[in-house]
């Protein structure tokens, strides 16, 4: 199925292109992010999801999120302020 | 006494006399600085029941021991009075060059009481305090009267708080400014000033204050700059980069900004809209250069120049996140040249961003709804999102160019009040604006806004919008377990405040480092017990103020918009309801103190010590 992102934190995803990916069935927001890093060829370091929040369908969700057909993620800073 | 100049001024503006006090070390180790010194000071010298713009009242400018000796991100200065706005205590911060400058003039602080019967300004000059005649000034924007004065003394460097034509005309929405953008805007202390017919307070000198170990002052400092090279360098670089604004569009997307005067969602801006609006994004069209306050390694400023468009601009402060929220995402407008040409004339008037924009966003509500016609709106047809209608209604309130800019010059409630209408839409916390972080997403917001001595701040300790509004609903929409952590983040926030610190300063600074700070630079020795008492007691003094006044639990009110009364029925926020008194209840509870009505034991006060005063008013001891 295919998920549109866009990394709104892009200072923190190392290069990870907004558009359209493609995952399993049953795929969580994780393997959303892991599906971008792999196509676009980035390693972002361990732990890095714990700087991102995440709204998906208009909605607050976490990592373990299952995602829908045809979805739209973004993915933004989790520490907001000012 | 290390760490403090040790002189507090008083001005009486009704007959030009000034006294100089000490200050004394028990006030200074018990109270630090900034707001809750001022909440001391005024807790003695002005009546209870005191109008807040009576010849009685008093204001506070009141620097805080780091301002000016050194630590990093501590440069801001603290105004104090009661709020004509709430009706009970009020303290706003800034940052910029002011508080530093103060001290080095010679005093930690100074109080102004009664009113001159022309205006003036007050110009101490090392220590040499002279009323400078400010008729001429009376009417002009802040830009203009700081050139003018500093053409007057001929120096470019002095150090100029001052207000605009919103304080002299009383506005709710008034705020002191000082550095040509930087703040200290909330709860109408700019009104207090314009009361008392004082135009500008004007520092210079250079005094030099002592500390106990400069040495450690320095290597705390080195400690900061390798935290800040650590575990916390991806969110400076961030803020360094863009600042306040750099997170525009994560809070609009998130449910964090309010959007539509708080009764919208996310839905209903443009993807194009929510992004053009960040500083990265402006930052590309505008900025000239950067800006730090005083010893900050941060640097979160920028000035921008505006060449082309409608509303061109030399120089502007950069609009911070509550800027771009207040004039953006409130009023579903895209456009940065409006938001840009807002910011700069609410920084010349001396307007607040926060209730200016949010003044608008009620305004526009009422109008949209059919509340008012188009005749009173002066002619403005105040659409959602029509930035040329913005600015015509910015302006019309600045210049007080029209009946409805005038009305709203008071801010929403005045002018709800004046038309008796639109209450239904009216959004604050006792009466003052909402800053732009959403209760609804950040819950423990709620217990801050409604209940701190200080309402509707965004900057006053509690589970805030950093962390706590990242956490899984499930956690945070429980209402249960908040106290300890409400708690924590007080103390911690309390004793920011009071040194002078940046309210940034909890990235920027080392945990625990602030009061490492402070044993440095006064000889206080404060233990970590000792921190903890501190931070209490700084929260409960600006509390007694408003005990003393006769405000009790019940008279702290927030609307039910903003904590989901009803609950939005779309976007992030979609059926999200806030209990905002059970934390209320968990935080009083892990205070000791009575749920009714927020009264401090005398346990709680006999242990957290330094308040003998409160503890007499309240239980004749
Ligand atoms: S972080 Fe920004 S607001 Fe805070 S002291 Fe530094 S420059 Fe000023």
């Amino acid at each position: 199925m295919k998920v549109w992102v866009k990394f709104v934190c892009k200072d923190l995803t190392g290069g990870l292109a907004n558009g359209e990916y493609s995952v399993p069935d049953g795929a969580t927001v994780l393997d959303v992010i892991r599906a971008a890093e792999k196509s676009c060829g980035v390693t972002l370091p361990p732990d890095r999801d714990k700087a991102f929040q995440y709204i998906l369908n208009d909605k607050a969700a976490q990592g373990y999120t299952p995602v829908p057909d045809g979805a739209k993620l973004y993915v933004l800073h989790a520490r907001l302020g000012g | 006494m290390n760490g403090y100049t040790g002189k507090l001024l008083f001005v009486n503006l009704t007959d030009k006399t000034c006294e100089v006090r000490e200050l004394t070390e028990d006030l200074a180790k018990n109270f630090v600085g900034g707001p809750s010194l001022g909440a001391r000071i005024l807790y003695d010298e002005m009546p209870p029941n005191t109008d807040a713009l009576a010849p009685e009242s008093l204001l506070g400018i009141i620097s805080g021991p780091t301002n000016g000796t050194g630590p990093l991100m501590g440069g801001r200065y603290t105004v104090v009075s009661k709020s004509p706005v709430t009706g009970g205590w009020n303290d706003a911060n800034s940052g910029g060059n002011f508080g530093p400058i103060l001290r080095k003039s010679g005093y930690d602080a100074v109080f102004f009481k009664g009113v001159s019967e022309t205006p003036v300004y007050l110009f101490i000059d090392n220590g040499e305090v002279s009323f400078r005649d400010a008729s001429h000034l009376w009417g002009k924007t802040t830009i203009e009267t700081e050139i003018a004065i500093r053409a007057e003394l001929d120096d470019p460097k002095v150090g100029i708080a001052l207000i605009g034509p919103a304080g002299e005309r009383l506005s709710n929405m008034a705020a002191i400014m000082n550095d040509t953008h930087r703040a200290a805007g909330r709860g109408g202390t700019g009104a207090v000033m314009g009361s008392k017919r004082l135009k500008a307070l004007v520092c210079r000198g250079d005094i030099k204050i002592e500390v106990r170990d400069k040495a450690e002052i320095v290597a705390l400092n080195k400690e900061t700059v390798e935290w800040e090279k650590g575990p916390v360098a991806e969110v400076v670089k961030i803020f360094s980069a863009w600042g306040t604004g750099s997170l525009y569009e994560d809070s609009t997307i998130s449910g964090d900004a309010g959007i539509k005067n708080w009764g919208g969602s996310a839905k209903d801006l443009t993807d194009e809209q929510k992004e053009i609006l960040t500083s990265a994004s402006m930052d590309k069209m505008y900025r000239k250069k950067k800006f730090a306050c005083n010893a900050c390694p941060v640097g979160c400023g920028a000035i921008y120049e505006i060449k082309d468009g409608p509303w061109k601009l030399e120089e502007t402060g950069r609009p911070e996140y509550e800027t771009s929220s207040n004039f953006g995402s409130m009023l579903l407008n895209g456009d940065p040249q409006s938001v840009n040409y807002c910011n700069f004339l609410c920084n010349e008037y001396g307007y607040d961003v926060i209730s200016f924009g949010s003044t608008l966003a009620w305004a526009m509500e009422c109008y949209n709804t059919g509340l008012f016609t188009l005749e009173e709106m002066g002619g403005i047809d105040l659409k959602w999102g029509d930035r040329d209608a913005i600015v015509a209604m910015s302006e019309a309130i600045c210049r007080a160019s029209t009946e409805m800019g005038r009305v709203l010059g008071g801010a929403t409630v005045a002018a709800a009040r004046h038309y008796n209408r639109g209450f239904e839409f009216l959004v604050n916390a006792s009466g003052i604006e909402i800053p732009q972080h959403d209760a609804r997403r950040a819950p423990g917001l709620a217990r801050t806004y409604q209940y701190d001595p200080t309402p509707g701040r965004h900057v006053k300790g509690g589970l805030g919008f950093t962390d706590h509004g990242a956490e899984p609903p499930e956690q945070k929409y429980s209402f249960k377990d908040t106290g300890r952590r409400d708690l924590d983040a007080v103390i911690d926030l309390e004793i920011t405040n009071c040194a002078g610190f940046c309210q940034l300063s909890d990235f920027g600074l080392p945990p625990g480092i602030k009061l490492r700070f402070l044993n440095a630079l006064t000889d206080f020795n404060y233990s970590e017990e000792d921190g903890v008492n501190l931070g209490l007691r700084l929260f409960t003094m600006r509390h007694a103020f408003n005990l003393r006044e006769g405000m009790r639990r019940g008279d702290f009110k927030i609307s039910d918009r903003i904590v989901g009364k009803p609950p939005l029925k779309e976007g992030p926020l979609e059926n999200i309801t806030i209990d905002n008194e059970q934390l209320a209840d968990n935080f009083y509870t892990e205070l000791g103190w009575d749920l009714e009505t927020a009264l401090p034991p005398k346990e709680f006060l006999e242990k957290v010590g330094g308040l003998d005063f409160v503890l007499r008013d309240l239980y004749g001891a």
